[in-house]
């Protein structure tokens, strides 16, 4: 049987979107740390996931500024947590990563356009509701990377990004401190606020670093 | 795909989102009996937003409810755009009378489910006096598909899918099944099934010159 050419080779992890909002305080450090997930495939099905670092410098959060981990699908949650968000260095050595525990999130609500003023993500339960929002978006951009391009450095991955020049995270009312920064991906000055559409992330085709 | 082609992509980016599709044959026929798709775009010229067409009697010059031939949508804009771009040049709705016949409703909802995607996969449409469950059945492993330019299925643009092929589907339209199975058919060059989930896709247009 001939080769499949317009199969991309390689090993499916997920796919779906994955918006992040990174600020970044005075110091340069970040003061607060955001990644939504939309997940349209993975091996524990679909959903919605959102990470949190309101105080990403430690484990011990303000109960203004938290650090969740909440969702509508458990096992996505923990799946996302072991498989993807482990492997990005940036979240995976913040000290709030171990501490985290689950929480059922009752409501998730996209608004806007990417291609418009503003788009944003609500996840809400009784206890939390966390808006990301982002503003002053930039034109789409297909990005194909290679592994040693990628956060996590093992796979590869396609995406549709969308920078922002300003994000803003709202915990309960509450806008946490801190401004987007700048960063390099793939040669490319860009946003540490950033939806990405589309998103697939695959092993490479020899097996799994 | 990462490895040859630039990792910025210098194309202009035309919509994103998903596009499922099902056409079935009925037992003696050689064309396509039932040919629907299902589309839903998270980042468009023309906004968001949801539409289905269903082409039950594709060579018949009318439309819902003289014949199975409708477009359900949440944007009209939107699903115009894709149609005549997109979705109404492929094969099979290509030149087909009931695609310029069908009736145009107001999709009032979409519920998806179940959430694991492991076995089975149904979409349930509902319009004005009419419902529409598209189920996808025996879903497989998906797939990352890139078609270049000179490949894809509208010609001069590229395509990144994630897709599901299923081995049995269905389409019962306020609550009767209608004839009708799935099979395969040559596609992307290589027997694929006519029933599948087009996850987390992207078109673009690539850089003139």
């Amino acid at each position: 049987m001939p080769a499949d050419r317009f199969l991309v080779p390689g090993a499916f992890h997920w796919s779906g979107e994955n918006p992040g909002i990174l600020l970044k305080g005075p110091d340069g450090a970040f003061s607060a740390m955001a990644l939504f997930f939309r997940v349209a495939w993975s091996p524990v099905g679909v959903g919605h996931v959102l990470l949190l670092y309101g105080t990403p410098g430690s484990s011990e959060a303000s109960a203004g500024a938290p650090n969740l981990l909440m969702g509508d699908n458990p096992e996505l949650g923990q799946f996302l947590m072991e498989e993807f968000i482990g492997r990005l260095a940036a979240f995976r050595d913040a000290p709030p990563f171990s501490e985290l525990t689950y929480e059922h999130a009752t409501a998730v609500r996209q608004s806007g356009d990417p291609l418009g003023p503003r788009y944003s993500e609500t996840v809400a339960n009784a206890e939390h509701c966390v808006e990301l929002a982002w503003e002053d978006l930039e034109a789409p951009k297909v990005l194909e990377l290679s592994p040693e391009q990628t956060g996590t450095k093992e796979h590869f991955m396609t995406t549709l990004l969308v920078p922002a020049k300003r994000g803003r995270i709202t915990v309960n009312g509450r806008v946490l401190p801190g401004e987007v920064g700048t960063r390099v991906q793939a040669g490319m000055e860009t946003t540490t606020a950033f939806l990405y559409f589309a998103e697939t992330w695959m092993f490479p085709a020899q097996g799994r670093a | 795909m990462a490895m040859t082609r630039p990792s910025v992509n210098p194309g202009r980016v035309e919509w994103s989102g998903e596009r499922s599709c099902i056409f079935l044959r009925k037992t003696g026929y050689f064309g396509f009996t039932m040919i629907v798709a299902f589309a839903q775009a998270v980042l468009s010229p023309h906004g968001r937003g949801s539409m289905a067409i269903m082409l039950g009697s594709p060579d018949e010059e009318s439309g819902w409810p003289d014949a199975l031939n409708l477009v359900l949508t949440d944007n009209q804009s939107l699903a115009r755009w894709l149609l005549d771009g997109w979705i109404g040049s492929m094969p099979p709705f290509a030149a087909r009378k009931g695609l310029a016949a069908a009736a145009w409703g107001d999709l009032h909802s979409v519920v998806r489910k179940p959430r694991d995607l492991g076995i089975t996969f149904t979409t349930t449409l509902r319009g004005p006096g009419i419902e529409i469950e598209l189920t996808w059945n025996r879903l497989g492993a998906p797939q990352a598909v890139f078609a270049g330019a000179d490949h894809s299925e509208t010609g001069g643009r590229e395509m990144r899918t994630v897709a599901v092929e299923a081995e049995k589907a269905s389409v019962t339209v306020n609550g009767t099944r209608l004839d009708g199975e799935a099979g395969t058919w040559t596609s992307f060059g290589k027997e694929r099934s006519t029933a599948w989930l087009g996850l987390s896709e992207t078109w673009t247009t690539p850089e003139a010159g």
